[in-house]
């Protein structure tokens, strides 16, 4: 290889290797008492392949190096099934993606050069911890307040003890899917968790395991979720745009079937579902 | 009990609206007969069919009733609302069904609030001893504010139409949502265009 050729290959890879350039604006707040405030950021060298959360790490990496505190956002499984990662980007719960959570999200989706807004998600139920992590704490309030189904403990039902159709189970394994990340309560202009708590009410309400608490179900998961602060469903579907599970919002029809059911059935000994 | 409850709330919301749907669509179709071109007739025969009919009190008084519920759980849906994000976003943007109409319910709903009062003021409860209510319509429709303040309150009422009416049915848990969309849509059109369109055709024929 001739002195010229390998100069230019050098300042080809060193091109490559320069990557992506990002101005992050990442809201900072060191406490739930601090109010906060927006920091702009330069992320260089971004390659991208990255996801948005390993842009972060370099990022992070860079601030410590220069003896800078790094921020705080969540995540754990890194690979979009468990719900902890979620960050509000450029205005959108879990960015621009459609169908993936903020781990998912990969920076080729940006434009280069682009200024990127980063905040945490917003509610009153949701309070700050520090910079980007929120305490999710209230789903789980929500969950022991009836998204459970009681079981008999003892050695493993058989297989096939409990039929269900084929259909049955695909409906309620779309309810299932929720991760209970929260981005529909992030991106709801009403800060609602109506489509968490619908989808754990359809996700129970429809299989047989879930009959015996399905009457109280409903009430007692919205109950809580008023008490603990969150508004009210407006019809507005900005939950389902951002949900990392595309989980419909005719689930929250299937909930408010169940609050009228509930409503106006007489007998409160009649079954709501029959065997299939 | 039922109408603290979030879905309660929600469920008076969408039975109070659907009901004045009703009643919009009641008003619209007498309001046709001012188009009759009989000098106004049948509509003062319709008018004075309405006032003398013993059902009328009572019925006005359900028709409050219902018109009150709407407005004080409009209310109270709003205010837990804004209550539920004390710390808005620097950013915001939507990506789903969020419309100027949905983002602006209440407040086109107050300036119908508004122009309820005006009308009735206007006409049901004016002093028109010495002239029909056809001749009261007519009169007051030749001021070019009065037509224009109606059609602006009548578009405003159809971007609440817009949103409310298939807002109304996923509340009552009927999510088939891109038929129902069209017959909102059509629906308001009608609503709200045909109720601006009579003012507009007197004035025009005057």
């Amino acid at each position: 290889m001739s002195a010229g050729s390998q100069a230019e290959a050098a300042v080809s890879t060193e091109r490559r290797a320069s990557g992506m350039t990002f101005t992050l604006e990442i809201w900072r707040q060191r406490n739930a008492d601090d109010p906060g405030r927006m920091v702009a950021y330069e992320a260089t060298r971004v390659s991208p392949d990255m996801s948005f959360l390993e842009m972060l790490d370099l990022l992070n990496e860079e601030l410590m190096r220069k003896g800078e505190e790094p921020f705080a956002f969540d995540s754990d499984c890194r690979e979009g099934i468990c719900g902890m990662c979620g960050l509000v980007i450029n205005g959108v719960a879990h960015g621009p993606g459609t169908g993936t959570t903020t781990c998912q999200l990969y920076m080729r989706l940006f434009k280069n050069g682009s200024r990127i807004r980063v905040e945490p998600w917003r509610a009153r139920a949701f309070p700050v911890v520090r910079d980007l992590v929120v305490d999710r704490s209230a789903f789980d309030r929500i969950i022991q307040a009836g998204g459970y189904t009681s079981v008999n403990t003892g050695s493993a039902p058989d297989a096939n003890a409990t039929l269900i159709s084929q259909a049955r189970a695909e409906e309620a394994m779309d309810s299932a899917a929720c991760i209970g990340c929260g981005a529909c309560v992030a991106s709801c202009k009403n800060a609602s968790a109506m489509l968490f708590v619908a989808a754990k009410v359809k996700h129970l309400g429809v299989l047989p395991q879930g009959q015996p608490e399905r009457r109280q179900r409903g009430v007692t998961m919205l109950e809580t979720m008023q008490e603990e602060g969150f508004g009210n469903c407006t019809n507005e579907y900005e939950c389902e745009a951002v949900c990392p599970k595309e989980i419909s919002t005719s689930n929250i029809a299937f909930l408010n079937r169940e609050y009228i059911r509930n409503l106006v059935s007489l007998s409160s000994l009649r079954p709501l579902v029959t065997s299939e | 009990m039922i109408l603290s409850s979030s879905i309660g709330k929600k469920l008076g919301m969408a039975l109070t609206g659907l009901l004045l749907f009703g009643f919009l669509l009641a008003h619209l179709s007498g309001n046709f007969l001012l188009l009759k071109g009989d000098g106004g007739a049948t509509f003062n025969a319709y008018s004075e069919f309405l006032v003398g009919h013993p059902l009328l009190i009572p019925v006005e008084f359900i028709l409050l009733g219902i018109f009150l519920l709407h407005i004080v759980l409009a209310i109270s849906v709003a205010r837990d609302n804004r209550r539920a994000r004390p710390v808005g976003y620097r950013v915001s943007a939507s990506v789903g069904g969020r419309s100027v109409s949905s983002r602006t319910m209440i407040y086109s709903g107050l300036t119908t609030l508004i122009f309820v009062a005006v009308h009735l003021k206007t006409f049901k409860y004016a002093d028109h001893a010495g002239d029909s209510l056809y001749g009261l319509v007519v009169t007051t429709f030749t001021s070019e504010l009065y037509v224009g303040g109606y059609a602006v309150a009548m578009v405003l009422l159809g971007f609440h139409l817009w949103h409310a009416f298939q807002s109304a049915f996923q509340t009552l848990g009927l999510h088939a949502r891109p038929r129902l969309r069209g017959l909102s849509i059509g629906l308001c059109i009608l609503i709200a265009g045909g109720f601006a369109m009579i003012p507009l055709a007197i004035y025009l024929g005057k």
